[in-house]
């Protein structure tokens, strides 16, 4: 008997062996020869559409490609690291600003994707960030925009029947928040490095912008020149903003934010437009109605001045560098066929993100109230680029470090501030 | 009233180990109900079960891992890495171990302490080395690249494990042997084979544990939609944005399940059979 | 004792160059040959790759490489955070060792049959080994979420006893146990095992003997059970510690090497050297010190260990 299993588990196995290696080829009705395009785009955000709606629709377009997904989790960068060294790398694949992706396009890995149709109907400044020695190297899957997510149940009990409109309201409000219901105030997804840069970037750039202007905060961080202690109001308003961060905020991960505010435990979050709809519902969740949950620019601006926003593409789409001449023929098609308003509504509705595509029409695009309003609210504010354009990513992950023992209490804002312009004027983005 | 109050101590030591227990089972019971619950119910309510919450989920979340992860498929990859590893390691590990203890010459036991030496390498700091070297060595984006990578990694400890508990078996056992006109083949094959059976259950619980679990190298190593593997596909579930804990957990229950029962069939091996010198190191 | 080995050795010397013991050695090349093969390519190749590229300044794609010499190894200190971070990894190691070593040895003895069994022993054996199964990302994720200072399972237990619940994973001093606990969580099961192995093989005569001399058990177990576990104890320390020193996925995951460099392993620093600095002429670097580190640490562990055995 004992034998028996034993054998069996051996003939099943070396059947893997073998099963894996031989793919089958269909023949197809079209004559081409059937191709298998690896993408590693699918996030857990959009994997439901992905396997129901978008791959399904493509294959049935086009028959003789088969499309494979490449499951992301957390880290897609190690997967795409040591798929590099190996040119194993998927021929569609996410890109993000810097880092390895520079690299990449250094070595001609990546390819450039201005001749593309998908590249018309991308706005320029998008298109500006993701371009590096003149190459285009991706398009971006959405507009990243930090947002106040306000849970107004909870304000309406701390006697704010409106949102606040700048920083001295918003720090009354978070203390009306505490003394008078109890409950947390403020959490931002610490555990991420671009949520937790939110409030700290936002403070700066309200503090400094009018000053600066327009792209010079920018220039100035990348250079390691951007001067933030020598300014005592950033330091003062990050004192003021730490003793509301909710306990634990700098673990947070985008999700712990959620399962937060849908508990109702606190009333306001600091969070990414890419999570709106899960805070919206999880808003909804903790009030009753999800018409209790307001998402605004954060009002981090002195009183009576214009607010500034981060505004920044999200991670992108790339094409890589393929050999074979069929994968490369489907790896055009999938790419140009991705960017159409009505197969790229799959991903900005999965998400309820802002639209990116310029030519998408307004029934294509499906959003959360909350987030109808926001978007119409951005187009008033000054914009800036968020952290991860303008810092390494050493330097990125350094400074969350730094900003987690401040929100956490373990240090002051004087020497937390003092202790982050050292990181960054260290290891500067221009070398 | 001595053995009263003896019984009394024992029946509290028992009660405190039975308390610990199961305080050390918490997260294992967490994740196990987490399977059979919702999103929201999962965090809002981490260690309560109850019927409406499994109403709505039942094993929806199991089915939706099985089509997602390519279950079958990735159960055949890591079960062919994870046993063909083991049997090397295990073939390659006695044959070394046997060699080491019984043959004394100052090569074999330089050999030995370089193997013992390698324990201490952190695989992390060579993975990129390894993954360049796979691609000129044509292993790479196969089983067998991954099978030879598992087992030269878990060979040292397992070489150690061998030879510690060959190096306490009697003298006699092998000289009675060559007496009766044995050749060294024939001893080991004869003599020490069947008396392995613990040690080897030993390496194979431990190294099997480590290859079946492995995310690193079959995710630097393999393609994983050519060749999907357990751990790779659970890691799908942890998006970057949003965490599947429902589908991870059904995940996980089903990745561990085979590794479970392999210990289950192992474990009298461990504790039964074992003769003296089996953790002599 | 002493002579007896010597003649032994004195014996097997003057036997060395027969015939039948040169056919041996040769029948015992042929045995270690795969075993040396794989090591050789898989271990040993990539390690000598890693002690070149520490030389050199490379991002991991680019296909030159820029030599620098030392200076790989000289900037490392300048890391921020290094020391924490060295430190931070001794007292981990040296935490979860002795963590688990001791509660692994106090389950085991309650585990041994020997004992008086109320409750079936081979079922308990299994529980406790359990933790053991799970790969260490997910231990990790687990632990996360039992740690959540909101919403986690501690502090929910913590709560509901009336209890002010721990900020475990942002209080310095705080989250480095927290780590510790996790690790020796995943750790105990194994230990346990090979405990058990050892006392199982410890004689029965010997309690038996030390009964009749009036022996408590107390004095059993200090006089007896320990000197007779000692290899057991070696063979674990040593693993443990190894383990231990190598272990990145779990602090990576459970506290993201908060607060501050706290529990920052240096193995996690390897992996973010290369994979997010792409630097890695100075992950390889860090390898070849930490490899340096462990080595001695497990030599010195070796030494005592071993003489504690002989005694």
């Amino acid at each position: 008997m004992k034998k028996m299993i034993a054998f069996l588990l051996v003939v099943l196995v070396s059947m893997s062996l073998f099963a894996n290696g031989s793919q089958e080829a269909a023949s197809s009705a079209s004559g081409k020869t059937p191709v298998t395009l690896q993408v590693s785009i699918v996030e857990t955000d959009w994997l439901d559409a992905w396997e129901d709606g978008m791959k399904p629709a493509f294959e049935a377009e086009y028959p003789w490609i088969t499309l494979e997904a490449v499951s992301l989790g957390e880290e897609k960068r190690d997967y795409h690291a040591t798929h590099a060294a190996s040119n194993d790398l998927p021929p569609v694949m996410q890109t993000d600003v810097g880092g390895l992706y520079y690299d990449l396009v250094d070595e001609g890995i990546l390819l450039d994707v201005s001749g593309y149709d998908a590249a018309a109907n991308i706005p320029q400044s998008y298109k500006d960030a993701y371009t590096y020695k003149g190459v285009l190297y991706g398009l971006t899957q959405g507009a990243a925009f930090d947002a106040l997510f306000l849970n107004m149940a909870i304000l309406k009990k701390a006697g704010w029947d409106k949102a606040p409109s700048n920083w001295d309201e918003f720090i009354q409000c978070c203390d009306d928040v505490v003394k008078k219901t109890g409950k947390a105030a403020l959490t931002v997804a610490g555990a991420k490095n671009t949520t937790m840069w939110m409030p700290f970037e936002t403070i700066i750039v309200n503090v400094l912008g009018d000053k600066l202007g327009a792209g010079v905060y920018e220039t100035q961080i990348r250079s390691g020149k951007l001067d933030i202690v020598s300014e005592p109001e950033i330091a003062k308003r990050l004192g003021q903003l730490a003793p509301y961060l909710m306990t634990g905020s700098s673990q947070n991960s985008e999700d712990d934010v959620t399962a937060i505010m849908a508990e109702g435990s606190c009333a306001m979050a600091i969070a990414g437009n890419w999570t709106a709809s899960n805070i919206c519902s999880a808003i909804g969740t903790a009030s009753g109605a999800e018409s209790n949950a307001l998402m605004i620019v954060p009002p981090f601006n002195n009183a009576g001045k214009k607010v500034w926003l981060s505004a920044t593409p999200e991670s992108a789409f790339g094409l890589s560098k393929v050999e074979d001449k069929n994968v490369a023929e489907a790896r055009d098609l999938f790419y140009n066929w991705l960017f159409k308003p009505e197969n790229f509504k799959w991903i900005q509705n999965a998400r309820g993100t802002l639209p990116v595509l310029t030519d998408m029409t307004a029934a294509q695009v499906k959003l959360p109230d909350a987030v109808k309003v926001f978007s119409t609210a951005t187009q008033s504010a000054n914009t800036f680029s968020m952290s991860f354009n303008n810092v390494t990513e050493t330097v990125n992950n350094d400074v969350q470090r730094a900003l987690g023992d401040l929100f956490s209490g373990n240090k002051g804002a004087q020497e937390t501030v003092a202790e982050i312009q050292k990181l960054y004027s260290a290891d500067p983005w221009n070398k | 009233m001595i053995s009263r109050k003896r019984m009394a101590r024992t029946i509290a030591g028992e009660l405190l180990f039975l308390l610990l227990t199961l305080f050390v089972l918490i997260p294992v019971y967490y994740f196990i109900i987490g399977a059979f619950k919702g999103r929201l119910d999962i965090v809002k309510f981490p260690l309560s079960i109850n019927l409406s919450m499994i109403k709505d989920v039942g094993f929806s979340n199991f089915s939706y891992v099985f089509k997602r992860m390519k279950m079958f498929q990735a159960l055949l990859n890591t079960g062919a890495i994870t046993i063909f590893s083991l049997v090397i390691v295990v073939i390659c590990g006695s044959l070394a171990g046997f060699v080491i203890s019984r043959v004394n010459r100052k090569f074999f036991s330089a050999v030995y302490t370089t193997l013992v030496a390698l324990m201490v390498v952190p695989f992390i700091g060579c993975l990129i080395p390894l993954v360049i070297q796979s691609t000129q060595l044509k292993t790479y984006n196969s089983l067998i690249g991954c099978i030879l990578i598992q087992s030269a990694w878990n060979l040292p400890f397992a070489v150690f494990l061998f030879t510690g508990f060959m190096r306490a078996l009697p003298k006699e056992l092998e000289e009675s042997a060559y007496i009766d006109g044995c050749t060294m083949i024939g001893t080991y094959f004869k003599i020490f084979l069947p008396l392995l059976a613990p040690v080897t259950a030993t390496c194979c619980i431990r190294g099997g544990v480590g290859i079946w679990n492995d995310y690193l190298v079959s995710n630097s190593l393999l393609n994983s939609v050519q060749t999907p593997t357990l751990m790779v596909g659970i890691n799908m579930f942890f998006g970057a944005r949003k965490t599947e804990y429902g589908y991870a957990f059904a995940g996980i229950i089903l990745a561990s399940l085979p590794i479970v029962i392999l210990f289950l069939f192992l474990q009298k091996y461990f504790i039964k059979g074992i003769v003296a010198g089996a953790v002599k190191g | 004792m002493k002579d007896v080995k010597a003649m032994a050795l004195n014996h097997e010397k003057v036997k060395k160059n027969t015939p039948f013991e040169r056919q041996r050695t040769i029948t015992g090349v042929c045995f270690l040959l795969p075993t040396i093969i794989l090591v050789a390519v898989f271990i040993i190749w990539p390690l000598f790759q890693v002690f070149n590229l520490s030389f050199f300044e490379w991002n991991g794609v680019s296909s030159t490489k820029r030599f620098v010499g030392l200076s790989n190894y000289t900037t490392l200190s300048d890391l921020p955070g290094f020391w924490e971070m060295s430190w931070g990894t001794i007292v981990y190691a040296v935490g979860v060792t002795v963590f688990t070593i001791a509660i692994s040895f106090l389950v085991a003895l309650f585990l041994d049959k020997q004992g008086k069994a109320r409750i079936n022993r081979s079922f308990m054996r299994v529980l406790w080994f359990f933790p053991c199964l799970l790969s260490m990302a997910v231990v990790g994720i687990l632990w996360r979420i039992m740690y959540n200072y909101n919403n986690g399972v501690i502090n929910t237990v913590l709560k509901s006893l009336g209890l002010s619940p721990v900020n475990w994973l942002e209080t310095y001093g705080v989250t480095r146990w927290a780590i510790i606990i996790a690790s020796v969580w995943t750790q105990v099961g194994m230990c346990v095992v090979i405990f058990l192995a050892g006392l199982q093989a410890v004689p029965i005569e010997l309690f038996e003997a030390a009964e009749i001399d009036g022996a408590n058990s107390r004095q059993k177990l200090l006089r007896i059970t320990i000197p007779m576990m000692a290899p057991s104890i070696t063979i674990n320390m040593l693993t443990t510690t190894i383990a231990a020193f190598k272990m990145y996925e779990l602090p990576m995951i459970v506290s993201n090497g908060l607060p501050g460099y706290n529990t920052l392993l240096l193995t996690k620093k390897i992996y973010d050297l290369g994979f997010t600095s792409h630097d890695f002429g100075r992950g390889s670097a860090l390898s070849v010190v930490l490899i340096l580190v462990i080595t001695i640490i497990s030599l010195i562990q070796l030494f005592f260990l071993r003489k504690r055995e002989e005694v």
